[in-house]
């Protein structure tokens, strides 16, 4: 035994070797998104940091829906720097894998230029693309400096509520017992976009009101666009609405 | 003996290199291979999930927030997915009694378009359903009446139903709800490789379904529990 142990050790190792080996290159492996070996399907091909989870994804329904056309002629045009950052949201979105670190690091501090062409591309977004609408309104939550930022939130407060996930002008069939034991998750999904655009409100409220020298016009303002979810038909939203101004005492 | 020792220690080694990147789950033919990707990616995604902390009740349910965790969680409960349209035009994901360790995906798991993290809670909630030796974590009846914070019914936005009688509560902070809830809300707080929005879906969607929690003492611990920051 003495003698087998060397060798059965190496043998381990090797087989060891041969197993990682296989986990990095085969498709259920949970490192196969970050594998620089795999050809990725969709996105720019980004060498990711190590611990970063990828940008990258094997998902094959990845064509976006024919009905997301981005505008081809927004009113403001896109600088080549704003353009390439709204094909990197694209690529998110035709991924689906929220989770991409471009979220943070490309999709921040945006330009007027930016905000425009997305709010114009928003707005060409189907209704029930709920997730892509809502990361929009998260987008430009993210840092609201003038009222016009403010009064796209709003805008998204007021729309109608979406009937159903399948189709926003088609009422949902109703569902019971066990069945309607989920429906929490589908109808938050169907608030999202107005939930991120209260989510930003609030945010950006208390930061306001943490400053002496606030903008205290911007704060109105804002106060103003919760007041308006109030009469929302979305009742996740209104009541979501009115939680943040019992909160924040306006 | 001794050779029989070998062997067996070298195909332990073997399989200690695939067990932990590997996602084990059989699909049954039916399920497409676009809803099988999607099933996968947002695994994988979960396999590569990191945190530095948890809160007590997470350690207690999943362990540290990692992705070893969460596979391990999912892969303990679920060895085969299958599709359905699990009985509601609604519905992204079920179990169905008869069929021990699956879960049944519909084709809303790709045709709505959910958040991610939304997505996987409801396949961890079902995950949970699956452990037969607690009887599958069975819902409790929301209370007569189910009210809101602002006393009012709780019902379908869409339909008025209201959920007051309906099975789709839960008299535990450990049932399928409860779970979900952990997950979220440490996804939330402490995953740290998580971007923001991802962690702003886990604290929306956790927060919506604490409200599912009807017991006092049960939804105190969860709150106390995710109070732990």
């Amino acid at each position: 035994m003495k003698k087998k142990t060397p060798w059965l050790l190496t043998a381990g190792l090797v087989l060891f070797l041969v197993g990682v080996y296989y986990s990095l290159t085969r498709e259920n492996s949970v490192f196969h998104a970050v594998n620089p070996l795999v050809t990725p399907i969709t996105g720019s091909g980004e060498a990711t940091s190590s611990g970063q989870i990828s940008n990258t994804a094997t998902n094959t329904n990845t064509s976006v829906n024919a009905n997301t056309s981005v505008q081809t002629n927004p009113s403001v045009p896109l600088s080549p720097e704003d353009q390439r950052k709204m094909n990197i949201l694209k690529e998110i979105f035709a991924t689906k894998q929220d989770n991409d670190p471009r979220m943070d690091t490309e999709l921040s501090n945006l330009s007027p230029s930016m905000k425009k062409g997305l709010q114009e591309f928003y707005h060409t977004i189907p209704a029930e693309k709920l997730n892509q609408r809502g990361t929009i309104a998260f987008l430009l939550g993210r840092k609201l400096e003038t009222v016009d930022d403010v009064d796209f939130l709003k805008s998204v407060l007021m729309e109608k509520l979406c009937l159903s996930l399948a189709d926003c002008s088609k009422p949902a069939a109703p569902s019971s017992g066990e069945e309607s034991h989920l429906d929490g998750i589908n109808e938050t999904t169907a608030a999202y976009p107005q939930l991120m655009a209260i989510r930003s409100l609030s945010t950006q409220y208390q930061e306001l009101s943490s400053n002496e020298s606030a903008n205290k016009a911007m704060m109105d303002h804002i106060v103003d666009a919760l007041h308006e979810a109030l009469h929302s038909q979305n009742a996740r939203s209104a009541l979501e609405a009115e939680k943040v101004l019992r909160a924040i005492k306006r | 003996m001794r050779k029989t020792q070998a062997i067996w220690f070298l195909f332990f080694i073997a399989q200690l290199s695939f067990a932990s990147t590997h996602i084990h789950l059989q699909f049954d033919s039916e399920v497409e291979a676009p809803l099988r990707a999607q099933i996968l990616d947002d695994l994988k995604f979960m396999g590569q999930v990191q945190g530095t902390q948890a809160t007590p009740l997470h350690q207690k349910v999943f362990g540290p927030v990692s992705g070893a965790s969460y596979l391990q969680f999912f892969q303990n409960r679920v060895f085969n997915v299958g599709k359905s349209l699990c009985g509601d035009d609604h519905a992204v994901a079920c179990v169905l009694s008869l069929w021990d360790n699956y879960i049944f995906i519909t084709p809303n798991y790709t045709k709505f378009d959910h958040p991610q993290m939304a997505r996987l809670s409801v396949i961890y909630h079902e995950a949970r359903h699956t452990e037969k030796n607690q009887g599958n974590w069975p819902h409790a009846s929301c209370p007569k009446p189910f009210l809101d914070q602002r006393g009012q019914n709780i019902v379908s936005i869409w339909t008025g139903a209201m959920l007051a009688g309906e099975s789709a509560c839960d008299a535990t902070a450990f049932g399928s709800y409860g779970v979900q809830t952990i997950l979220l809300k440490n996804m939330a707080e402490h995953c740290t490789n998580c971007n923001e929005k991802v962690k702003a879906d886990s604290e929306l969607f956790g927060s919506d379904q604490l409200n599912r929690i009807i017991d006092t003492q049960s939804r105190a611990q969860l709150e106390k529990d995710f109070a732990q920051k």
